[in-house]
């Protein structure tokens, strides 16, 4: 079941209908629970994928259940479940090769996706069970949690207090200034993601025989193929995001923000705070840190080194994260090598520049424009590298070679 | 929440929809796996 599709508001409807016909939280937890399940199940394929879903989500529990009864102490255990994981995932993806070759996927991509969330909402549930920063969890509201079909397919990354927070909340009945709201905020993901990426997914691909067009012609097909699949990726996404946001506010959930103007982003620092934020900061807390914090206790001179490093470690997961492919990687490594940048240029900015000297610099209008556009087009190439096959990149930059020494 | 006007933002919604049906049915949208996957 497509979210977007006919069926799929259909689905929200009923949900929605039956979470209001009882006003209890736990009802509602259940509804919304059993309901997941069912989401599930209409992009499960074969008994086995049924069983290795099951089988992770339960062994997530019981991991869990161990670590906050004291029964698995240290990190070791997690890190190796957490490693389980990764194992299965990966497999999955050599299997279905990766979503910018041409091989024919063996298992759904969705539901890949859907696993790879599941796997990051397990590992901060266990994290933070391991450092004694998660509240009890009862099966149920586990269950809602991990598989709740809002965020099943592609996030946002809800972290569970805030979950726990509106789940027990879930009582008081939605306002009818709420649901208004939330239907808006359907239709305009609806209008993001049906209407208008599509069409401009269209207007972004190049036309055969472009090298004997004219020169506009020429380079506005150029540059509609340059930042086309980028506008189309926020379109799809934040549509539907907008449109899990709005479902889930129907039944009193509040799910976080996952974009904010990523086109104005002036660095890819300020870029992955607007662009999947849930991500970032999962990332930020869960690997970065991490990183960073173990690098800094073997190296404790060497701070902007080490930040470097656990800025090129995290993208490059970024990027392995998607698929295992050539494509990934390097949209990985373009990710880690930019905020690797980004990163020592703000070290030297701090470092030679006073503190007003740097506010002059932030705040000049021409230098933010500069950066802006630069950040764009890095941005736009690196979801280039993401989404085409290389041959057919290289293609296009002989043609743009070509015409430019013509 | 308050100081939303709730009658307009009923006018918007409609409005909406029915813009959003009319595209639709007339096969604005294409197939949305136009690259690989997505």
């Amino acid at each position: 079941m497509k979210v977007g599709s006919f069926e799929f508001f259909a689905f929200v409807a009923a949900v929605v209908a039956a979470c209001h016909l009882y006003r209890s939280a736990s009802y509602r937890l259940a509804v919304v629970t059993a309901a997941s399940f069912l989401f599930m199940a209409t992009w499960i394929e074969t008994p086995a994928q049924a069983l290795l879903i099951a089988g992770v989500v339960l062994a997530g529990f019981v991991m869990l259940r161990l670590t906050q009864s004291g029964w698995i102490r240290g990190p070791i255990p997690g890190l190796l479940y957490g490693a389980g994981l990764l194992a299965i995932f990966m497999t999955s993806h050599r299997a279905t090769t990766s979503l910018a070759g041409t091989a024919a996927p063996t298992v759904s991509v969705p539901l890949l996706v859907g696993y790879s969330y599941l796997m990051l909402k397990q590992i901060h549930m266990l994290v933070d069970a391991q450092g004694g920063r998660l509240q009890p969890v009862t099966f149920l509201a586990y269950l809602g949690y991990t598989c709740g079909f809002y965020t099943w397919l592609s996030g946002p990354i809800q972290r569970y207090d805030d979950f726990a927070v509106q789940v027990r909340g879930q009582g008081d009945p939605t306002s009818a200034e709420t649901m208004l709201l939330a239907i808006d905020r359907i239709l305009d993901g609806c209008f993001k993601a049906l209407l208008i990426a599509p069409w401009l997914a269209r207007q972004s691909i190049l036309p055969p025989q472009l090298e004997g067009t004219e020169t506009l012609r020429f380079w506005g097909h150029i540059a509609a193929f340059y930042f086309g699949f980028y506008v189309y990726l926020y379109l799809d996404f934040s549509g539907y995001c907008d449109i899990v946001i709005g479902a889930a506010a129907l039944t009193g959930l509040r799910l976080p923000e996952n974009f904010r103007q990523p086109f104005l982003a002036r660095n890819l620092l300020d870029f992955w705070q607007r662009w999947h934020i849930t991500l970032s900061m999962w990332l930020r807390d869960y690997v970065f840190t991490f990183t960073y914090a173990s690098l800094l206790r073997t190296w404790p001179a060497m701070a902007t080194a080490c930040a470097t490093a656990a800025y090129l470690v995290t993208f490059d997961l970024v990027g392995v994260w998607h698929g295992v492919s050539v494509n990934f990687v390097l949209y990985g490594l373009m990710q880690g090598i930019g905020t690797a940048f980004n990163h020592l240029g703000h070290v030297a900015l701090t470092r030679f520049l006073s503190r007003n000297a740097r506010r002059r610099y932030e705040r000049n209008p021409l230098i933010r424009v500069v950066a802006i556009v630069v950040c764009q087009c890095y941005v736009a190439l690196a979801m280039l590298v993401f989404a085409y096959p290389l041959p057919s990149l290289r293609g296009v930059c002989m043609m743009v070679w070509r015409r430019l020494l013509s | 929440m308050t100081g939303i006007d709730k009658r307009r933002l009923i006018f918007w919604i409609l409005c909406k929809l029915a813009v959003l049906l009319a595209l639709l049915s007339l096969g604005v949208q294409v197939p949305r796996n136009i690259y690989q996957g997505f």
